[in-house]
């Protein structure tokens, strides 16, 4: 597959600003995805850890981690749309291919991921209180975890297969027989797999952390409780920073040839870094954990880590395709599109902005209060703005419609 | 549970297939086909139509995924290059096989005669002179190729299905 028959493969269309734009929220919406895909799989471990453990702190941590797991799916659902779209604008040509040669996984992808979903509601709605009852159907939080890594693990397959257009042809056509089922995962590496997989051990401790800082907001919160998560956190982030940095060295070992550069670039180095960062912070901060927002800190330096390891990640494939195989992904044609490009900041700077900060408070505070919550009146009046904001965007969406085809 | 289904099957699925059964055999109407083809001349984005690219080179020597021994037709690929042509040209509307959607095999009456089928192949389709299906160029060497493989489709005897296509048949 040379780099003129990659070209071919793109859209003619081109695209509607520049694509380093596309390449850089790619990067950040992936490390935001990935981020709540390990806290998900994190808090299912701890969940399915505690349901089969008779310790009150357990079973209560388990309690509190599904309820966190099911938000983290939904959350690395909506954050997962994201570097899909931006990784298909600028990478059409591989993403398409990668999808069309194990199409039938693509499909499958959505009905395993839906009945890994209910798996874990079936779960959350057998054990209301996982708590102080005795665990029911275990089966199902097992079911769960094990779906949603093969769900990773297709994702994992075609984020990887696009990496090797080389190979293509061959799978495409093996020995010049064309075979368009599409029934195959063709290329994977267990090693990288692993590493991210792995990486959420950390990401679950990080979050952990900012659990227990919470929990030390709410008046009349069990003060044994929250003095067990500190050492439990503690111990997570030390095993899950020494898997991170043994699964990835074990994973840069068993790159490919063509990839071989990246094991030695400085994006490794950066990420090391900011992975070893993230892992000795909270041993650092020590007493300060308790003091002012320090609690919540691990967890934002863990999402700066995932973002430097989302940027190498990005690295690995822009240079390798650029290396090895021609493919510039930042020299697409560009038609710009003035509305479109203005429309989509303006909509995730104010729309997001306003909506989402007044949702997220509201949960925040409510959370943090023991009875029922009123909220202030400035934060009345910021939910009144969002719905201002969401009436004006509705109409503005239309008015623009209507406008085109009128003119 | 029960409204994740009802939603599934009454509105989900019926809107999809709807939608997807209105726009074929267009991804974006009467400009890009279902398997990708671009049919015509976008000058604000600067856009090429690929007609004139396939009338004058055709499929087989400008798609992408094609085996390299498939790109010229000659007496022993022809069944192959044919089928290469039918994945690349027929089958986003309809089913290779016996089952599925609008299969191939059924538009032809079971003919057997390679000759029409590519007559109808090139006279047809060739030119844009039907109804439902864009323009196809095809030229010589993949309309037969194409007409090999459509005739091998139906080596049983099959009710005859009347078409605009085949009146003939009857």
């Amino acid at each position: 597959m040379d780099a003129a028959m990659l070209y071919a493969l793109r859209d003619p269309a081109g695209i509607p600003s520049h694509p380093v734009i596309f390449l850089v929220l790619g990067v950040l919406t992936w490390a935001l995805h990935i981020a709540a895909v390990q806290v998900m799989l994190g808090a299912s471990a701890l969940t399915l850890y505690g349901a089969f453990s008779r310790d009150a702190h357990w079973r209560r941590l388990a309690a509190a981690m599904i309820t966190t797991a099911k938000v983290a799916v939904s959350v690395a659902i909506v954050l997962g749309v994201a570097p899909l779209l931006f990784v298909q604008v600028i990478y059409d040509p591989f993403w398409y291919t990668s999808n069309v040669l194990s199409a039938r996984w693509v499909i499958g992808f959505i009905v395993i991921l839906i009945l890994a979903y209910l798996a874990m509601y079936a779960f959350y709605y057998r054990n209301p209180k996982l708590a102080s009852q005795p665990t029911r159907s275990a089966w199902q939080m097992v079911a769960s975890l094990v779906l949603m890594l093969v769900v990773g693990w297709i994702m994992h397959v075609l984020s990887y297969q696009m990496l090797l257009p080389e190979q293509w042809m061959g799978w495409y056509a093996p020995n010049g027989n064309i075979n368009p089922g599409g029934q195959a995962l063709h290329a994977y590496s267990i090693t990288r797999f692993a590493f991210f997989i792995l990486l959420s051990v950390a990401v679950v401790a990080a979050w952990l952390f900012a659990y227990r800082r919470y929990l030390m907001g709410r008046p009349g919160e069990d003060a044994g409780y929250i003095a067990w998560l500190l050492p439990l956190a503690h111990r997570l982030m030390l095993a899950g920073g020494v898997l991170a940095v043994a699964s990835g060295a074990l994973w840069l070992a068993t790159l490919p040839e063509k990839m071989a550069w990246f094991a030695t670039s400085a994006w490794v180095w950066a990420s090391a870094i900011a992975l070893l960062a993230a892992a000795f912070f909270p041993r650092l901060l020590g007493n300060k954990l308790d003091q002012g927002l320090w609690g919540y800190a691990p967890f934002a330096l863990g999402a700066v880590a995932l973002i430097v390891v989302a940027a190498a990640r990005e690295a690995l494939r822009f240079v390798t395709l650029l290396g090895s195989h021609g493919y510039d992904a930042l020299d697409y044609k560009i038609n710009l599109d003035w509305y479109s490009t203005s429309l989509f900041f303006i909509t995730f700077a104010v729309l997001g902005g306003v909506v989402l900060g007044y949702l997220l408070t509201v949960a925040w505070k409510a959370g943090q209060t023991k009875g029922v919550y009123t909220p202030s009146p400035a934060l009345t009046r910021l939910g009144n703005l969002s719905i201002g904001l969401l009436v004006i965007w509705i109409v503005q969406y239309f008015a623009i419609g209507f406008y085109v085809w009128a003119r | 549970m029960g409204m994740t289904v009802a939603v599934l099957v009454f509105g989900l699925w019926p809107e999809e297939v709807a939608r997807e059964s209105l726009r074929k055999p267009y991804v974006a109407g009467q400009y890009v086909y279902s398997n990708q083809v671009i049919a015509r001349d976008v000058p604000g984005l600067d856009i090429k139509s690929e007609i004139p690219l396939l009338e004058r080179k055709g499929f087989l020597q400008t798609q992408v995924f094609v085996p390299d021994r498939l790109r010229t037709v000659n007496p022993h690929n022809a069944l192959e290059a044919g089928r290469s042509l039918a994945l690349t040209t027929c089958s986003n509307c309809h089913s290779l096989s016996s089952t599925g959607m609008r299969p191939l095999a059924n538009y032809f009456g079971g003919n057997t005669d390679v000759t029409m089928v590519k007559t109808y192949l090139q006279g047809a389709l060739g030119t844009g002179n039907t109804i439902y299906m864009p323009h196809i160029p095809l030229n010589d060497d993949e309309a037969y190729a194409l007409a090999r493989f459509i005739v091998s489709l139906n080596p049983s005897p099959q009710p005859v299905v009347r078409t605009a296509a085949a009146p003939e048949k009857e």
